[in-house]
Protein backbone atom coordinates (compact mmCIF):
# COMPACT_ATOMS: atom_id res chain seq x y z
CA UNK A 1 0.00 0.00 0.00
CA UNK A 2 2.29 2.68 0.77
CA UNK A 3 4.50 1.66 -2.13
CA UNK A 4 1.79 2.95 -4.35
CA UNK A 5 1.30 5.62 -2.31
CA UNK A 6 4.39 6.65 -2.95
CA UNK A 7 3.98 6.10 -6.46
CA UNK A 8 1.11 8.27 -7.12
CA UNK A 9 2.83 10.55 -5.12
CA UNK A 10 5.75 10.47 -7.68
CA UNK A 11 3.65 10.43 -10.37
CA UNK A 12 1.58 13.08 -9.84
CA UNK A 13 5.09 15.14 -9.50
CA UNK A 14 6.34 14.53 -12.83
CA UNK A 15 2.83 15.28 -14.78
CA UNK A 16 3.32 18.56 -13.09
CA UNK A 17 6.68 18.69 -13.66
CA UNK A 18 5.83 17.67 -17.65
CA UNK A 19 3.18 19.83 -17.94
CA UNK A 20 4.92 23.26 -17.19
CA UNK A 21 8.15 22.42 -18.74
CA UNK A 22 7.36 23.96 -22.24
CA UNK A 23 4.56 26.23 -21.38
CA UNK A 24 4.70 28.68 -18.39
CA UNK A 25 8.44 27.48 -17.25
CA UNK A 26 7.67 27.28 -13.83
CA UNK A 27 9.58 24.36 -13.66
CA UNK A 28 12.64 26.37 -13.48
CA UNK A 29 12.12 26.56 -9.50
CA UNK A 30 14.55 24.33 -8.45
CA UNK A 31 13.05 23.10 -5.38
CA UNK A 32 10.08 21.11 -7.18
CA UNK A 33 12.29 19.50 -9.82
CA UNK A 34 15.40 18.60 -6.79
CA UNK A 35 11.91 16.87 -4.75
CA UNK A 36 10.96 14.96 -8.27
CA UNK A 37 13.81 13.79 -9.15
CA UNK A 38 14.88 10.94 -6.49
CA UNK A 39 11.25 9.96 -7.26
CA UNK A 40 12.23 8.80 -11.22
CA UNK A 41 13.67 5.76 -9.91
CA UNK A 42 11.14 4.54 -8.05
CA UNK A 43 8.42 4.76 -11.29
CA UNK A 44 7.26 1.17 -12.49
CA UNK A 45 8.50 0.38 -16.39
CA UNK A 46 5.32 -0.16 -16.92
CA UNK A 47 4.50 3.47 -16.86
CA UNK A 48 6.06 3.61 -20.41
CA UNK A 49 3.17 1.62 -21.76
CA UNK A 50 0.93 4.80 -20.56
CA UNK A 51 -1.44 5.67 -23.21
CA UNK A 52 -0.03 8.55 -25.13
CA UNK A 53 -2.06 11.67 -24.36
CA UNK A 54 -2.75 14.52 -27.00
CA UNK A 55 0.88 16.40 -28.18
CA UNK A 56 0.87 20.10 -27.12
CA UNK A 57 1.26 21.84 -30.77
CA UNK A 58 4.23 23.21 -32.69
CA UNK A 59 6.54 24.20 -29.55
CA UNK A 60 7.07 20.54 -30.28
CA UNK A 61 8.01 20.93 -33.02
CA UNK A 62 11.72 20.83 -32.86
CA UNK A 63 14.10 20.17 -35.50
CA UNK A 64 15.17 17.18 -33.80
CA UNK A 65 11.28 15.84 -33.71
CA UNK A 66 10.75 15.88 -37.26
CA UNK A 67 14.09 13.81 -38.21
CA UNK A 68 13.80 11.60 -35.04
CA UNK A 69 13.58 7.45 -35.66
CA UNK A 70 11.91 4.60 -33.41
CA UNK A 71 13.88 1.75 -34.99
CA UNK A 72 17.72 1.87 -33.57
CA UNK A 73 18.60 3.48 -30.28
CA UNK A 74 22.11 3.46 -30.91
CA UNK A 75 21.64 6.43 -32.43
CA UNK A 76 21.32 10.18 -31.89
CA UNK A 77 18.26 10.31 -33.71
CA UNK A 78 16.27 7.79 -31.72
CA UNK A 79 13.55 10.45 -30.20
CA UNK A 80 14.48 9.70 -26.78
CA UNK A 81 17.53 11.44 -26.87
CA UNK A 82 15.85 14.58 -27.99
CA UNK A 83 17.58 15.93 -25.30
CA UNK A 84 20.66 13.83 -24.29
CA UNK A 85 24.28 15.34 -24.50
CA UNK A 86 27.34 12.63 -23.96
CA UNK A 87 27.65 8.70 -24.92
CA UNK A 88 24.33 6.96 -25.69
CA UNK A 89 24.82 3.84 -22.75
CA UNK A 90 22.90 1.84 -25.92
CA UNK A 91 26.91 1.82 -27.23
CA UNK A 92 28.40 1.11 -24.47
CA UNK A 93 26.91 -2.39 -23.43
CA UNK A 94 24.54 -0.94 -21.67
CA UNK A 95 20.79 0.29 -23.09
CA UNK A 96 18.40 3.08 -23.04
CA UNK A 97 17.59 2.64 -19.80
CA UNK A 98 19.84 0.23 -18.54
CA UNK A 99 23.67 0.74 -17.37
CA UNK A 100 26.92 -0.91 -18.45
CA UNK A 101 27.49 -3.55 -16.54
CA UNK A 102 29.89 -2.15 -13.43
CA UNK A 103 28.87 1.25 -13.83
CA UNK A 104 26.59 2.88 -11.30
CA UNK A 105 23.20 4.34 -12.02
CA UNK A 106 22.10 7.63 -10.99
CA UNK A 107 19.28 8.48 -8.72
CA UNK A 108 19.33 11.69 -10.27
CA UNK A 109 18.20 12.75 -13.47
CA UNK A 110 17.89 15.75 -15.98
CA UNK A 111 14.75 15.36 -17.93
CA UNK A 112 13.36 15.93 -21.56
CA UNK A 113 10.24 16.54 -23.33
CA UNK A 114 10.29 14.52 -26.37
CA UNK A 115 7.56 13.44 -29.53
CA UNK A 116 7.75 9.82 -30.33
CA UNK A 117 6.99 9.45 -34.22
CA UNK A 118 5.69 6.41 -33.90
CA UNK A 119 1.97 7.63 -31.83
CA UNK A 120 3.24 11.52 -31.85
CA UNK A 121 2.69 11.79 -28.44
CA UNK A 122 5.09 13.73 -25.91
CA UNK A 123 6.69 11.92 -23.38
CA UNK A 124 8.53 12.63 -20.23
CA UNK A 125 12.11 11.39 -20.78
CA UNK A 126 14.85 10.52 -17.31
CA UNK A 127 18.19 11.24 -18.58
CA UNK A 128 19.66 9.23 -16.33
CA UNK A 129 23.81 8.81 -16.22
CA UNK A 130 25.48 5.45 -15.66
CA UNK A 131 28.56 6.60 -13.42
CA UNK A 132 32.23 5.55 -11.88
CA UNK A 133 33.88 4.34 -15.01
CA UNK A 134 35.99 6.19 -17.80
CA UNK A 135 34.05 7.86 -20.11
CA UNK A 136 32.62 5.48 -22.40
CA UNK A 137 33.79 7.23 -25.94
CA UNK A 138 31.01 5.64 -28.16
CA UNK A 139 28.05 7.26 -30.08
CA UNK A 140 28.89 10.47 -28.70
CA UNK A 141 25.07 12.85 -29.16
CA UNK A 142 24.51 16.54 -28.06
CA UNK A 143 20.70 17.25 -28.59
CA UNK A 144 19.75 20.36 -27.34
CA UNK A 145 16.18 20.38 -26.92
CA UNK A 146 14.86 22.35 -24.29
CA UNK A 147 18.21 22.32 -22.87
CA UNK A 148 18.71 25.20 -20.62
CA UNK A 149 21.31 27.25 -18.99
CA UNK A 150 22.94 26.06 -15.54
CA UNK A 151 20.48 28.20 -13.36
CA UNK A 152 17.72 25.56 -14.82
CA UNK A 153 19.86 22.57 -13.45
CA UNK A 154 16.66 19.99 -13.98
CA UNK A 155 16.85 20.43 -17.94
CA UNK A 156 20.62 21.41 -18.29
CA UNK A 157 22.39 18.00 -20.12
CA UNK A 158 26.10 20.05 -19.39
CA UNK A 159 25.32 18.95 -15.64
CA UNK A 160 27.50 15.31 -14.74
CA UNK A 161 24.52 13.90 -13.18
CA UNK A 162 26.21 11.54 -11.27
CA UNK A 163 24.62 12.97 -7.78
CA UNK A 164 24.03 10.26 -4.53
CA UNK A 165 27.22 8.04 -5.94
CA UNK A 166 30.27 7.45 -4.23
CA UNK A 167 32.06 8.60 -7.45
CA UNK A 168 30.78 11.09 -10.17
CA UNK A 169 33.06 9.83 -12.77
CA UNK A 170 30.79 9.80 -16.31
CA UNK A 171 30.64 6.69 -17.74
CA UNK A 172 27.67 7.65 -20.24
CA UNK A 173 23.85 8.65 -20.48
CA UNK A 174 20.58 6.50 -20.68
CA UNK A 175 17.05 7.58 -21.76
CA UNK A 176 14.19 6.38 -19.39
CA UNK A 177 10.71 6.79 -20.60
CA UNK A 178 9.04 8.26 -17.42
CA UNK A 179 5.53 8.15 -19.14
CA UNK A 180 3.21 10.59 -21.37
CA UNK A 181 2.97 14.40 -20.91
CA UNK A 182 -1.01 15.32 -19.92
CA UNK B 1 87.97 6.74 3.87
CA UNK B 2 88.91 9.83 2.45
CA UNK B 3 91.00 8.14 -0.71
CA UNK B 4 87.55 6.10 -1.16
CA UNK B 5 85.64 9.55 -0.83
CA UNK B 6 87.59 11.12 -3.44
CA UNK B 7 86.57 7.94 -5.69
CA UNK B 8 83.65 8.09 -5.02
CA UNK B 9 83.10 11.73 -5.86
CA UNK B 10 84.78 11.77 -9.25
CA UNK B 11 82.60 8.10 -10.33
CA UNK B 12 79.59 10.52 -9.15
CA UNK B 13 80.58 13.53 -11.22
CA UNK B 14 81.36 10.92 -14.23
CA UNK B 15 78.29 9.71 -13.98
CA UNK B 16 76.57 13.07 -14.25
CA UNK B 17 78.31 14.07 -16.98
CA UNK B 18 77.77 11.10 -19.16
CA UNK B 19 74.55 11.76 -20.08
CA UNK B 20 75.44 14.80 -21.54
CA UNK B 21 78.71 13.94 -23.28
CA UNK B 22 76.55 11.03 -24.23
CA UNK B 23 73.53 12.90 -26.17
CA UNK B 24 76.79 15.05 -27.84
CA UNK B 25 77.55 12.21 -29.68
CA UNK B 26 73.84 10.13 -30.27
CA UNK B 27 71.05 13.19 -30.80
CA UNK B 28 72.77 15.00 -33.77
CA UNK B 29 74.84 17.16 -32.16
CA UNK B 30 78.41 17.80 -33.61
CA UNK B 31 81.31 15.91 -31.96
CA UNK B 32 84.17 18.12 -30.83
CA UNK B 33 86.04 17.70 -33.71
CA UNK B 34 83.46 19.77 -36.24
CA UNK B 35 83.93 22.73 -33.85
CA UNK B 36 87.04 23.99 -35.47
CA UNK B 37 87.28 28.12 -35.28
CA UNK B 38 88.99 29.66 -38.36
CA UNK B 39 92.09 30.38 -35.89
CA UNK B 40 92.03 26.54 -35.49
CA UNK B 41 91.19 26.03 -32.18
CA UNK B 42 88.36 23.26 -31.25
CA UNK B 43 85.09 24.35 -29.50
CA UNK B 44 83.86 21.73 -26.95
CA UNK B 45 80.20 21.99 -26.61
CA UNK B 46 79.42 22.12 -23.19
CA UNK B 47 76.97 19.86 -20.86
CA UNK B 48 73.75 21.43 -20.32
CA UNK B 49 71.96 21.76 -17.21
CA UNK B 50 68.25 21.00 -17.31
CA UNK B 51 66.27 23.74 -16.61
CA UNK B 52 62.65 24.58 -16.06
CA UNK B 53 61.32 27.70 -17.83
CA UNK B 54 59.14 30.39 -16.21
CA UNK B 55 56.38 32.73 -18.73
CA UNK B 56 57.07 36.24 -18.93
CA UNK B 57 54.41 38.70 -17.54
CA UNK B 58 50.90 37.91 -18.95
CA UNK B 59 50.35 39.46 -21.97
CA UNK B 60 46.96 41.13 -23.56
CA UNK B 61 47.45 38.73 -26.87
CA UNK B 62 47.61 35.60 -24.71
CA UNK B 63 45.09 33.65 -25.23
CA UNK B 64 44.18 30.89 -22.42
CA UNK B 65 42.37 27.84 -24.10
CA UNK B 66 40.39 25.36 -21.84
CA UNK B 67 40.42 21.55 -21.38
CA UNK B 68 38.86 20.18 -23.59
CA UNK B 69 38.99 17.76 -27.09
CA UNK B 70 40.67 14.98 -24.70
CA UNK B 71 43.38 17.22 -23.79
CA UNK B 72 43.81 18.05 -20.34
CA UNK B 73 45.23 21.44 -19.15
CA UNK B 74 44.76 25.13 -19.97
CA UNK B 75 47.07 25.87 -23.03
CA UNK B 76 48.32 29.39 -23.08
CA UNK B 77 49.38 30.81 -26.16
CA UNK B 78 50.54 33.95 -28.10
CA UNK B 79 48.09 35.53 -30.34
CA UNK B 80 51.26 37.36 -32.15
CA UNK B 81 52.98 33.92 -33.36
CA UNK B 82 50.62 31.29 -32.64
CA UNK B 83 53.15 29.36 -29.97
CA UNK B 84 52.31 27.77 -27.02
CA UNK B 85 53.73 29.49 -24.20
CA UNK B 86 52.94 27.01 -21.10
CA UNK B 87 49.54 25.39 -19.31
CA UNK B 88 47.97 25.29 -16.08
CA UNK B 89 47.33 21.96 -14.51
CA UNK B 90 43.55 21.52 -14.99
CA UNK B 91 41.79 17.60 -15.52
CA UNK B 92 38.22 16.91 -15.86
CA UNK B 93 35.54 19.51 -14.95
CA UNK B 94 37.97 21.72 -13.47
CA UNK B 95 37.06 25.25 -13.67
CA UNK B 96 39.60 28.21 -13.91
CA UNK B 97 39.74 32.28 -13.41
CA UNK B 98 42.20 35.33 -13.26
CA UNK B 99 43.41 36.48 -10.13
CA UNK B 100 42.44 40.39 -10.22
CA UNK B 101 45.82 41.33 -8.31
CA UNK B 102 47.59 39.25 -11.37
CA UNK B 103 49.63 37.32 -8.90
CA UNK B 104 47.59 33.53 -9.47
CA UNK B 105 45.68 31.57 -11.91
CA UNK B 106 43.23 29.79 -9.67
CA UNK B 107 41.78 26.08 -10.58
CA UNK B 108 38.63 24.60 -8.63
CA UNK B 109 39.17 21.06 -8.83
CA UNK B 110 37.84 17.76 -7.64
CA UNK B 111 39.78 14.43 -7.42
CA UNK B 112 39.45 11.48 -5.79
CA UNK B 113 42.11 9.53 -3.95
CA UNK B 114 42.26 6.26 -5.97
CA UNK B 115 40.86 8.31 -9.03
CA UNK B 116 38.15 6.49 -9.71
CA UNK B 117 36.86 5.79 -5.97
CA UNK B 118 37.82 6.34 -2.83
CA UNK B 119 37.56 9.45 -1.05
CA UNK B 120 36.10 12.73 -2.79
CA UNK B 121 38.46 15.77 -2.60
CA UNK B 122 37.31 19.33 -4.02
CA UNK B 123 40.27 21.98 -3.39
CA UNK B 124 41.06 25.39 -4.55
CA UNK B 125 44.52 25.63 -6.26
CA UNK B 126 46.32 29.25 -6.71
CA UNK B 127 49.36 28.90 -9.55
CA UNK B 128 52.15 31.17 -9.27
CA UNK B 129 51.16 33.14 -12.91
CA UNK B 130 55.55 32.70 -13.85
CA UNK B 131 56.44 29.79 -12.09
CA UNK B 132 53.13 27.86 -12.72
CA UNK B 133 54.11 26.12 -9.50
CA UNK B 134 51.39 25.24 -7.18
CA UNK B 135 51.75 27.75 -4.39
CA UNK B 136 48.19 27.01 -2.59
CA UNK B 137 45.75 24.09 -2.06
CA UNK B 138 42.92 25.45 -0.03
CA UNK B 139 39.83 22.61 0.45
CA UNK B 140 36.96 23.57 0.35
CA UNK B 141 33.40 21.00 0.61
CA UNK B 142 32.45 21.04 -2.68
CA UNK B 143 31.74 22.19 -6.31
CA UNK B 144 29.97 21.62 -9.06
CA UNK B 145 31.41 19.10 -11.76
CA UNK B 146 30.33 20.74 -15.78
CA UNK B 147 32.98 21.84 -18.12
CA UNK B 148 33.56 24.80 -20.04
CA UNK B 149 31.42 27.64 -17.97
CA UNK B 150 32.99 30.74 -17.40
CA UNK B 151 31.58 31.81 -14.40
CA UNK B 152 31.82 28.92 -11.87
CA UNK B 153 34.62 30.06 -10.14
CA UNK B 154 35.13 33.61 -9.82
CA UNK B 155 37.37 36.14 -8.00
CA UNK B 156 35.93 39.02 -6.17
CA UNK B 157 37.06 42.55 -7.42
CA UNK B 158 39.02 42.83 -4.70
CA UNK B 159 41.05 39.87 -5.18
CA UNK B 160 40.09 38.70 -1.64
CA UNK B 161 37.69 35.92 -2.02
CA UNK B 162 37.33 33.70 -4.23
CA UNK B 163 33.90 31.97 -5.19
CA UNK B 164 33.00 28.59 -6.37
CA UNK B 165 29.57 27.34 -7.83
CA UNK B 166 28.41 24.10 -5.85
CA UNK B 167 25.29 21.80 -6.59
CA UNK B 168 25.26 18.40 -4.50
CA UNK B 169 22.50 18.81 -5.40
CA UNK B 170 20.79 22.04 -3.76
CA UNK B 171 22.49 25.20 -4.97
CA UNK B 172 25.15 27.42 -2.74
CA UNK B 173 28.39 29.40 -3.34
CA UNK B 174 31.54 28.21 -1.20
CA UNK B 175 33.53 31.40 -0.14
CA UNK B 176 37.34 30.86 0.48
CA UNK B 177 39.59 34.05 1.94
CA UNK B 178 42.41 33.91 -0.48
CA UNK B 179 44.28 36.15 2.36
CA UNK B 180 44.15 33.35 5.31
CA UNK B 181 43.77 30.68 2.54
CA UNK B 182 41.11 28.85 4.45
CA UNK B 183 37.57 27.98 3.54
CA UNK B 184 35.46 30.88 4.47
CA UNK B 185 31.40 30.86 4.42
CA UNK B 186 28.73 29.11 2.31
CA UNK B 187 26.11 30.44 0.64
CA UNK B 188 22.71 29.08 0.29
CA UNK B 189 22.00 30.42 -3.25
CA UNK B 190 18.58 28.72 -4.72
CA UNK B 191 17.97 29.07 -7.96
CA UNK B 192 20.38 30.54 -9.23
CA UNK B 193 23.66 30.25 -10.68
CA UNK B 194 26.57 32.11 -13.36
CA UNK B 195 28.08 34.20 -10.90
CA UNK B 196 29.16 38.00 -11.90
CA UNK B 197 31.47 40.01 -9.62
CA UNK B 198 30.91 42.95 -9.09
CA UNK B 199 32.38 46.43 -8.47
CA UNK B 200 31.50 46.17 -4.14
CA UNK B 201 33.75 42.69 -4.07
CA UNK B 202 30.36 41.23 -3.99
CA UNK B 203 28.66 39.61 -6.52
CA UNK B 204 25.44 38.91 -8.79
CA UNK B 205 23.73 35.69 -10.48
CA UNK B 206 21.20 34.51 -12.77
CA UNK B 207 18.02 32.69 -11.63
CA UNK B 208 15.55 30.09 -12.70
CA UNK B 209 12.68 32.91 -12.32
CA UNK B 210 14.24 35.27 -14.89
CA UNK B 211 15.60 37.37 -11.78
CA UNK B 212 19.41 38.47 -11.45
CA UNK B 213 20.18 37.67 -7.45
CA UNK B 214 22.85 39.98 -5.89
CA UNK B 215 24.55 38.91 -3.20
CA UNK B 216 26.20 41.62 -0.85
CA UNK B 217 29.25 40.20 1.42
CA UNK B 218 30.14 43.19 3.40
CA UNK B 219 32.04 40.86 6.03
CA UNK B 220 28.80 40.23 8.14
CA UNK B 221 26.00 37.67 6.46
CA UNK B 222 25.50 37.85 3.14
CA UNK B 223 22.28 39.56 2.12
CA UNK B 224 20.77 38.61 -1.41
CA UNK B 225 18.08 40.90 -3.19
CA UNK B 226 16.62 40.19 -6.38
CA UNK B 227 15.53 41.81 -9.36
CA UNK B 228 12.62 41.85 -11.20
CA UNK B 229 11.81 39.34 -13.66
CA UNK B 230 13.47 40.17 -16.81
CA UNK B 231 13.90 37.58 -18.91
CA UNK B 232 12.53 33.82 -19.58
CA UNK B 233 15.01 31.19 -18.22
CA UNK B 234 13.24 28.42 -20.02
CA UNK B 235 11.69 29.55 -23.38
CA UNK B 236 14.19 32.57 -24.37
CA UNK B 237 17.68 31.30 -22.06
CA UNK B 238 20.38 33.91 -21.49
CA UNK B 239 23.66 31.63 -21.92
CA UNK B 240 25.79 31.84 -18.95
CA UNK B 241 29.02 32.16 -20.79
CA UNK B 242 27.51 35.87 -20.94
CA UNK B 243 30.18 38.71 -20.60
CA UNK B 244 31.16 40.81 -17.70
CA UNK B 245 33.60 43.52 -17.36
CA UNK B 246 35.19 43.19 -14.25
CA UNK B 247 36.40 46.94 -14.34
CA UNK B 248 33.33 48.11 -14.49
CA UNK B 249 30.54 45.66 -13.90
CA UNK B 250 28.81 46.26 -16.81
CA UNK B 251 27.17 43.14 -18.27
CA UNK B 252 26.35 42.07 -21.18
CA UNK B 253 23.73 39.35 -21.53
CA UNK B 254 22.58 37.45 -25.34
CA UNK B 255 19.83 35.07 -25.23
CA UNK B 256 18.86 32.30 -27.21
CA UNK B 257 17.01 33.91 -29.36
CA UNK B 258 19.60 37.13 -30.11
CA UNK B 259 18.46 39.68 -27.10
CA UNK B 260 21.03 41.40 -25.91
CA UNK B 261 20.77 42.73 -22.18
CA UNK B 262 23.10 45.28 -20.62
CA UNK B 263 22.88 45.65 -16.91
CA UNK B 264 25.15 47.56 -14.65
CA UNK B 265 26.29 45.30 -11.68
CA UNK B 266 25.48 47.07 -8.23
CA UNK B 267 23.86 47.29 -5.13
CA UNK B 268 20.98 47.30 -7.05
CA UNK B 269 21.54 46.36 -10.81
CA UNK B 270 20.30 48.48 -13.12
CA UNK B 271 18.66 46.57 -16.19
CA UNK B 272 18.88 48.18 -19.41
CA UNK B 273 16.38 47.46 -21.84
CA UNK B 274 16.92 44.52 -24.17
CA UNK B 275 17.72 44.77 -28.05
CA UNK B 276 17.95 42.57 -30.65
CA UNK B 277 21.23 41.36 -32.83
CA UNK B 278 18.67 40.70 -36.06
CA UNK B 279 16.96 44.20 -35.88
CA UNK B 280 20.22 45.41 -35.76
CA UNK B 281 21.23 43.86 -38.92
CA UNK B 282 17.58 45.21 -39.95
CA UNK B 283 16.17 41.97 -39.95
CA UNK B 284 13.48 40.78 -37.98
CA UNK B 285 13.83 40.00 -34.76
CA UNK B 286 14.53 36.80 -33.08
CA UNK B 287 11.52 34.75 -32.00
CA UNK B 288 11.94 31.50 -30.15
CA UNK B 289 8.92 29.19 -31.69
CA UNK B 290 8.76 26.27 -34.03
CA UNK B 291 10.21 25.87 -37.02
CA UNK B 292 10.66 29.62 -37.23
CA UNK B 293 14.48 30.10 -38.54
CA UNK B 294 16.28 33.12 -38.39
CA UNK B 295 19.89 34.31 -37.43
CA UNK B 296 20.64 33.15 -33.85
CA UNK B 297 23.45 33.60 -31.55
CA UNK B 298 25.19 30.24 -31.17
CA UNK B 299 27.79 28.11 -29.64
CA UNK B 300 29.72 27.00 -26.25
CA UNK B 301 30.58 30.81 -25.78
CA UNK B 302 28.92 32.90 -28.48
CA UNK B 303 29.52 36.06 -27.32
CA UNK B 304 32.77 38.01 -26.47
CA UNK B 305 33.24 42.37 -26.07
CA UNK B 306 35.75 44.44 -26.75
CA UNK B 307 35.21 46.68 -23.31
CA UNK B 308 36.94 49.79 -24.12
CA UNK B 309 35.21 50.40 -27.41
CA UNK B 310 32.04 48.49 -26.50
CA UNK B 311 32.29 46.49 -29.42
CA UNK B 312 29.87 43.03 -29.44
CA UNK B 313 30.87 39.79 -31.18
CA UNK B 314 29.03 37.34 -32.06
CA UNK B 315 28.68 33.89 -33.08
CA UNK B 316 25.72 33.24 -35.75
CA UNK B 317 24.09 31.09 -37.31
CA UNK B 318 20.74 30.17 -39.32
CA UNK B 319 18.72 28.22 -37.32
CA UNK B 320 15.38 28.15 -35.24
CA UNK B 321 14.74 27.56 -31.58
CA UNK B 322 16.89 25.01 -29.22
CA UNK B 323 19.54 25.43 -31.61
CA UNK B 324 21.78 27.37 -29.28
CA UNK B 325 25.08 25.39 -29.25
CA UNK B 326 25.25 25.23 -33.41
CA UNK B 327 28.25 26.34 -34.66
CA UNK B 328 29.15 29.56 -36.93
CA UNK B 329 28.38 30.86 -39.86
CA UNK B 330 29.25 33.86 -39.39
CA UNK B 331 30.63 36.43 -36.87
CA UNK B 332 28.55 40.08 -36.19
CA UNK B 333 30.27 43.21 -34.83
CA UNK B 334 28.00 45.35 -33.11
CA UNK B 335 28.67 48.69 -31.34
CA UNK B 336 26.83 47.61 -27.59
CA UNK B 337 26.70 51.73 -27.09
CA UNK B 338 24.54 52.33 -30.44
CA UNK B 339 23.29 49.24 -31.12
CA UNK B 340 24.05 49.50 -34.44
CA UNK B 341 25.38 46.79 -36.80
CA UNK B 342 28.92 47.46 -37.86
CA UNK B 343 30.02 44.45 -40.10
CA UNK B 344 28.90 40.70 -40.74
CA UNK B 345 31.61 38.52 -41.23
CA UNK B 346 30.79 35.45 -43.87
CA UNK B 347 33.06 32.63 -42.29
CA UNK B 348 34.76 30.68 -45.47
CA UNK B 349 36.79 27.49 -45.71
CA UNK B 350 37.61 25.92 -42.32
CA UNK B 351 36.16 28.24 -40.25
CA UNK B 352 32.93 27.68 -42.06
CA UNK B 353 30.13 26.20 -39.76
CA UNK B 354 33.24 25.35 -37.04
CA UNK B 355 33.62 28.00 -34.35
CA UNK B 356 32.29 27.48 -30.80
CA UNK B 357 33.94 29.85 -28.82
CA UNK B 358 34.83 33.21 -29.14
CA UNK B 359 37.02 35.86 -26.97
CA UNK B 360 38.75 39.22 -27.79
CA UNK B 361 41.82 40.72 -26.05
CA UNK B 362 41.21 43.92 -24.21
CA UNK B 363 44.07 46.10 -25.91
CA UNK B 364 44.01 48.65 -27.93
CA UNK B 365 44.83 46.52 -30.78
CA UNK B 366 42.45 43.90 -30.49
CA UNK B 367 42.47 40.23 -32.17
CA UNK B 368 39.58 38.34 -32.10
CA UNK B 369 40.05 34.61 -30.73
CA UNK B 370 37.47 31.57 -31.81
CA UNK B 371 37.78 27.88 -31.32
CA UNK B 372 35.93 24.74 -32.85
CA UNK B 373 35.92 22.63 -30.09
CA UNK B 374 37.95 19.87 -31.68
CA UNK B 375 41.13 21.12 -31.09
CA UNK B 376 41.68 24.13 -33.15
CA UNK B 377 41.99 27.79 -32.46
CA UNK B 378 42.16 30.46 -34.54
CA UNK B 379 43.59 34.01 -34.33
CA UNK B 380 41.56 36.73 -36.52
CA UNK B 381 42.26 40.01 -37.03
CA UNK B 382 39.55 42.24 -35.27
CA UNK B 383 38.84 44.30 -37.84
CA UNK B 384 38.47 42.13 -41.00
CA UNK B 385 38.18 38.76 -39.54
CA UNK B 386 41.45 37.67 -41.76
CA UNK B 387 42.98 34.68 -40.25
CA UNK B 388 45.98 35.43 -38.32
CA UNK B 389 47.05 32.01 -36.53
CA UNK B 390 46.07 28.87 -36.18
CA UNK B 391 46.54 26.62 -33.20
CA UNK B 392 46.12 23.21 -33.55
CA UNK B 393 45.79 20.57 -30.36
CA UNK B 394 44.91 23.32 -28.64
CA UNK B 395 42.08 22.29 -26.52
CA UNK B 396 39.01 22.26 -27.15
CA UNK B 397 37.06 24.27 -23.84
CA UNK B 398 36.59 27.62 -23.40
CA UNK B 399 38.52 30.72 -24.19
CA UNK B 400 39.72 33.61 -21.85
CA UNK B 401 41.74 36.83 -22.28
CA UNK B 402 42.80 38.73 -19.50
CA UNK B 403 41.63 41.78 -18.51
CA UNK B 404 43.42 45.22 -18.70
Amino acid sequence: MQKISIDRIGEKLVRRLAGHTSRRGILSRLGLALAAAPVFPVLPVSRANAQGKPDRGDRARTHFTMNSQSKDDTKCDYWRYCGVDGNLCSCCGGGPHTCPAGAKASTTSWVGTCVNPDDNKTYLIAYRDCCGKPGCGQCHCDNQDRDTQLYVPQTNNDIIWCFGLDNMQYHCSTAALVGAVQ
Amino acid sequence: MLKSAKIRVVAIAALVMAPGMASGQTNGIASPLQHVSPTGAVTIPQAEVPSVSTLDAVQPHWVFVNRGNGQDGTRIFDGDTGKMKGMVNMYGQDSFAFDPLGKNFYVAQTLWTKQDRGTRQDVLLAYDVTSLKLVSEIPIPGRMLIGNRTHNLVITADGKKALIYNMQPSSSVNVVDLEKRTFDSKIELPGCATMFTNRLNGFSALCSNGTLATVAMNGGKPVITRSAPFFNATEDPIFDTSVIDPKTGKLTLVSYSGLITPVELGAAPKIGASWSLQQAAFMRKGTYTAMDVNWMPGGRQPIAVHHATGRIYVLMHMGEYWSEYEPALEIWVLNGNTHKLIQRHALGGELKGKLINIAVSQDANPQVYASDGSGNTFVLDAQTMEKKQKMEDSGGGILYTVQP
